[in-house]
C-alpha cells in the first residue's frame, strides 16, 4: 500500500460488501424519452441499455456526443430533467430499482452512497463559497458530522485526494486553485460520504494531459481503496484503456458492443466500435496516414430507422439490417455485440 | 532548405497588473510569453504544446497582431511585421488568418453562414458581388459542404460542420498561413477525424502551413513537422515532431509526452510525475524556469536562465541537454 492508498485508507471505513458475485448495480434495458428542447418532438434518447457493475470495477461507458452517455448517468443519478420519461427498464441498486424512489428517497442517497462528477468543475462547485464549505455541506447533511470531527474529515479528504497544505485550502476560493486542482476538490467531495457507486461524466476533458493523468490515478486509486464501482462516461479511449474494466459503447441511445476492456481494444465485433477506434490518430502514424471517419451523421433521435441505427452509415451494411434491429448477442466472455453480421469472421 | 514563412525572434508579452484590490506592488506583470523564439516552415505544420497557461494563445494573439509585442520580432517571409501599420498590416493580416476551438462563438448567431463567409471578401473590397457569392459557394464546396448551406443560420448546423464553416472563412482570402488554436478539441473522435483530414487535404491543395495548438498530443504528432514546447511563457525545446517525439531532450517535454495515454489497455508506457505546483507567471522562478518542478535541478538551474542547446535531436534549453557531437 502506498503512502497515499494508507492516507486515503484511514479516511473512510468501508461500507461492508455485498456478496462478490452479485453486481452492485445491475440496469436493465433502460429506456428514456426526452421532449426536444423546442418541445415539437419526443426523443428516443436512451433504448435499451443494460449492464452489470460490481464494487472495485469501472465501467467505461463511450460513444459520440448526442448518443445517450450523459443521460443514462443521470438516470442511475435520479437527475434527470423535467422532460424526461422514463419508458422502461429498472435500476437495481444494492437490489433496490433506483427507478421506482422518490425524489426524497434519492436525494439521501445522492452525494451519500452514489456521487457524480462532471466534466466542468464549476458545475459542483459554488465561487462564492469556500472549498472548506462545500466539503462540509454533504458531511453536515448526510453524516450529520460537526466541530472538530467535521474539520479533522475535511483535512484527511483533501489529503486523500492528494491536495497539498489542506488546512490552507480549506479557506480558499475555487478561483484561487488550477482546474486540475479543483477537479480534485470534486473528487473528495464526491466520496465525502462514503459512495458504493461514483460516475465520473468527461471527468478529464477539460484537463491538461499531465493534470489528466494524474486525475484518472486518482479515480483509479479511490476506486481500488474504497472498492467503488465506477462508472466512467468518457468519449476518449485512452481514458477507457487506462481505467475500465469494462467498455459499454452507445450509438444512437444503444448498446452496439460491451465487454472487457481487452476484447474491445483487440476484437471489436462492431463496424461502429471499430471505426470509432480507426479513427484516434496513433502516435507511431505515419503523418501523411489519413485518418479513418465515419460517414454520415448519427439518425434523428424522434424517427430512429426500423432496423440496426447505424445501417445508414455502416460499412458492412446488408438488407436484413435496415429491416430488424439487430439483438445483443453473445460472442463469448461476458462480450456482447449487437450485429447481424458480428458472428462471422 | 527554404526560407521559413514565420519567423519569430525572443517575442515578449508582459501584461501589466491592474492595481486596486490585489496589487501585487508597482511594475508587477503577468510574463505571458517570454524570449520565444521559432520559425514555421513554408508548407509546413509546427505544433505549439505545453500545458494551459503556457503562453500558446498569447503567442498566436501576437502573431495574428490582435496584441501588441512588448518586445522581439515577427518576420513574415521577410519582412518585419511587429509594428506594421496601414496597407503593410492589412497585407499580412490576408496572409495570416485563425481558426480557434470554438466556432460558434466567432459566428454571430443571426447572420447566415454564406454572410460569414463573404464578410473577409467584402472587407478586402476586390471582388464583385457575383464574384463573392461564387467564391462562398467554392469555399463551401472546399470544406465539404454543400453549395445551400449558405443560406442556413449557425445552429442549424453541429459541432463539425460549424468547424467546416470557420475553416472556409479562414481561408477565403487564399491566406499563406492559418493559425489554428485547438481546432478540434470540441468535437468528437470521428469528426476529429475528418476534419484533420480536411486540414491535411487544404494544406496540400493550397500549399498552407499551420500553426497548430493543441493540448492533444497524439493529435499534434499526427499532424506536425515541426513542434515548439513552451513551459511558463519559454520554449524550452523545439525540433523536428517525429525527434523529439521519439527522444525528447528536455525534462520537461519528456514529462509532457509521458503523460500521454495510449489508446490500449496494455501499454503503459512509465510516467515521469512533475513535482510540485506550477508557478506563477507573475513571479517565475529565478534561472530556468522549470527548475522548481524538473527532478535534476542542481544549483546552477536557480542562477542561470539556460541557454537553447543543440542536442541533434532537437534545441533544448536545459543546463544538462547533451550537445551534439561536432562531427
Ligand atoms: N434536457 C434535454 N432536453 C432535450 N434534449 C436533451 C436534453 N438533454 C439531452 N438531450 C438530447 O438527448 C440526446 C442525448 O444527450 P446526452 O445524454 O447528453 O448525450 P451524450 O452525453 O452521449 O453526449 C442528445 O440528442 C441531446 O441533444
Ligand atoms: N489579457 C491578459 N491579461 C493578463 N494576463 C493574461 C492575459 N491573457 C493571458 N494572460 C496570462 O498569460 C498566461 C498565458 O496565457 P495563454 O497564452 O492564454 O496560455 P495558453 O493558451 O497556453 O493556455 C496565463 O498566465 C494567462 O493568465
Ligand atoms: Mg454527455
Ligand atoms: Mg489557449
Amino acid at each position: 500500500m502506498s503512502k497515499a492508498d494508507a492516507m486515503a485508507a484511514k479516511v473512510l471505513p468501508l461500507m461492508p460488501e455485498p456478496t462478490p458475485s452479485e453486481p452492485l448495480v445491475e440496469v436493465r434495458d433502460l429506456r428514456i424519452q426526452l421532449r426536444s428542447r423546442d418541445g415539437a418532438r419526443l426523443l428516443n434518447v436512451v433504448n435499451g441499455v443494460s449492464f452489470p457493475l460490481h464494487r472495485g470495477r469501472t465501467l467505461g461507458i463511450v460513444g459520440e456526443s448526442g448518443c445517450g452517455k450523459s443521460t443514462t448517468a443521470l438516470a442511475l443519478m435520479g437527475l434527470l430533467p423535467g422532460s424526461a420519461r422514463v419508458a422502461g427498464g429498472q435500476v437495481q441498486f444494492a437490489g433496490e430499482n433506483l427507478l421506482a424512489k422518490s425524489e426524497k428517497e434519492m436525494r439521501e442517497l445522492r452525494g451519500a452512497k452514489i456521487s457524480m462528477i462532471f466534466q466542468d468543475p464549476m458545475v459542483a462547485l459554488d465561487p462564492l463559497f469556500t472549498i472548506g464549505d462545500q466539503l462540509a455541506e454533504p458531511l453536515e447533511r448526510h453524516l450529520k458530522l460537526s466541530g472538530a470531527a467535521l474539520r479533522e474529515r475535511q483535512v484527511s479528504l483533501l489529503q486523500a485526494v492528494s491536495i497539498p497544505s489542506p488546512e490552507t485550502r480549506l479557506g480558499q476560493y475555487p478561483h484561487q486553485m488550477s482546474g486540475g486542482m479543483l477537479q480534485r476538490v470534486v473528487g473528495a467531495i464526491a466520496i465525502a460520504c462514503n459512495p458504493a457507486l461514483l460516475i465520473a461524466d468527461e471527468p478529464t476533458t477539460a484537463l491538461d494531459p499531465t493534470a489528466q493523468a494524474q486525475f484518472l490515478d486518482l479515480l483509479a486509486r479511490l476506486r481500488d481503496t474504497y472498492q467503488l464501482a465506477l462508472i466512467v462516461v468518457t468519449h476518449d479511449f485512452g481514458v477507457t484503456a487506462r481505467l475500465c474494466d469494462d467498455v459499454l459503447v452507445m450509438y444512437a441511445g444503444s448498446v452496439v458492443e460491451r465487454g472487457p476492456v481487452r476484447e474491445i481494444f483487440d476484437h471489436p465485433r462492431h463496424p461502429y466500435t471499430q471505426a470509432l477506434l480507426a479513427a484516434i490518430p496513433q502516435a507511431q502514424e505515419d503523418r501523411q496516414g489519413r485518418l479513418r471517419t465515419i460517414e454520415g451523421q448519427p439518425p434523428d433521435l424522434a424517427r430512429l430507422p426500423q432496423g440496426c441505427a447505424f445501417a445508414p452509415r455502416c460499412p458492412n451494411v446488408r438488407p436484413k439490417c435496415h429491416e430488424l434491429p439487430p439483438p445483443l448477442r453473445e460472442m463469448g466472455d461476458g462480450h456482447v455485440a449487437s450485429c447481424w453480421r458480428a458472428g462471422e469472421v | 532548405m527554404t526560407a521559413p514563412l514565420l519567423d519569430v525572434v525572443r517575442l515578449k508579452k508582459h501584461y501589466p497588473l491592474p492595481g486596486g484590490m490585489f496589487r501585487r506592488g508597482p511594475g508587477s506583470v503577468v510574463h505571458a510569453v517570454e524570449d520565444v523564439s521559432f520559425q514555421v516552415p513554408s508548407g509546413g505544420t509546427l505544433g505549439l504544446i505545453g500545458e494551459s497557461g503556457c503562453g500558446k494563445s498569447t503567442t498566436a494573439k501576437l502573431l495574428l497582431r490582435l496584441e501588441d509585442v512588448s518586445d522581439g520580432a515577427i518576420r513574415f517571409d521577410g519582412t518585419e511585421v511587429q509594428r506594421a501599420t496601414g496597407p503593410q498590416l492589412r497585407a499580412y493580416r490576408r496572409n495570416v488568418q485563425a481558426v480557434f476551438q470554438d466556432p460558434y462563438s466567432s459566428l454571430s448567431p443571426r447572420r447566415r453562414i454564406g454572410d460569414a463567409i463573404a464578410e473577409p471578401l467584402i472587407a478586402a473590397g476586390e471582388l464583385t458581388k457575383e464574384q463573392i457569392s461564387e467564391r462562398v459557394a467554392e469555399l463551401l464546396r472546399v470544406v465539404g459542404l454543400r453549395e445551400d448551406a449558405a443560406n442556413l443560420y449557425p445552429h442549424e448546423f453541429s459541432g463539425g460542420q460549424r468547424q467546416r464553416i470557420a475553416i472556409a472563412r479562414g481561408i477565403a482570402l487564399r491566406p499563406r498561413l492559418v493559425i489554428l488554436d485547438e481546432p478540434v478539441s470540441a468535437l468528437d473522435v470521428s469528426i476529429r477525424a475528418q476534419i484533420l483530414n480536411l486540414l491535411q487535404d487544404l494544406q496540400e491543395r493550397y500549399g498552407l502551413s499551420y500553426l497548430l495548438i493543441s493540448h492533444d498530443l497524439d493529435i499534434v504528432s499526427h499532424m506536425c513537422t515541426d513542434v515548439v514546447v513552451m513551459y511558463l511563457g519559454r520554449v524550452v525545446e523545439a525540433g523536428s515532431m517525429k525527434a523529439v517525439r521519439r527522444s525528447p531532450q528536455h525534462p520537461y517535454t519528456k514529462a509532457l509526452f509521458s503523460s500521454v495515454l495510449p489508446a490500449h489497455p496494455d501499454r503503459r508506457p512509465e510516467r515521469i510525475k512533475l513535482l510540485g505546483p506550477l508557478p506563477s507567471p507573475i513571479n517565475p522562478p529565478s534561472g530556468c524556469v522549470f527548475r522548481t518542478r524538473c527532478p535534476h535541478a542542481q544549483a546552477i538551474c536557480a542562477e542561470q536562465v539556460p541557454a537553447s542547446v543543440d542536442t541533434g535531436v532537437s534545441r533544448a534549453a536545459c543546463h544538462f541537454a547533451t550537445p551534439a557531437a561536432v562531427s
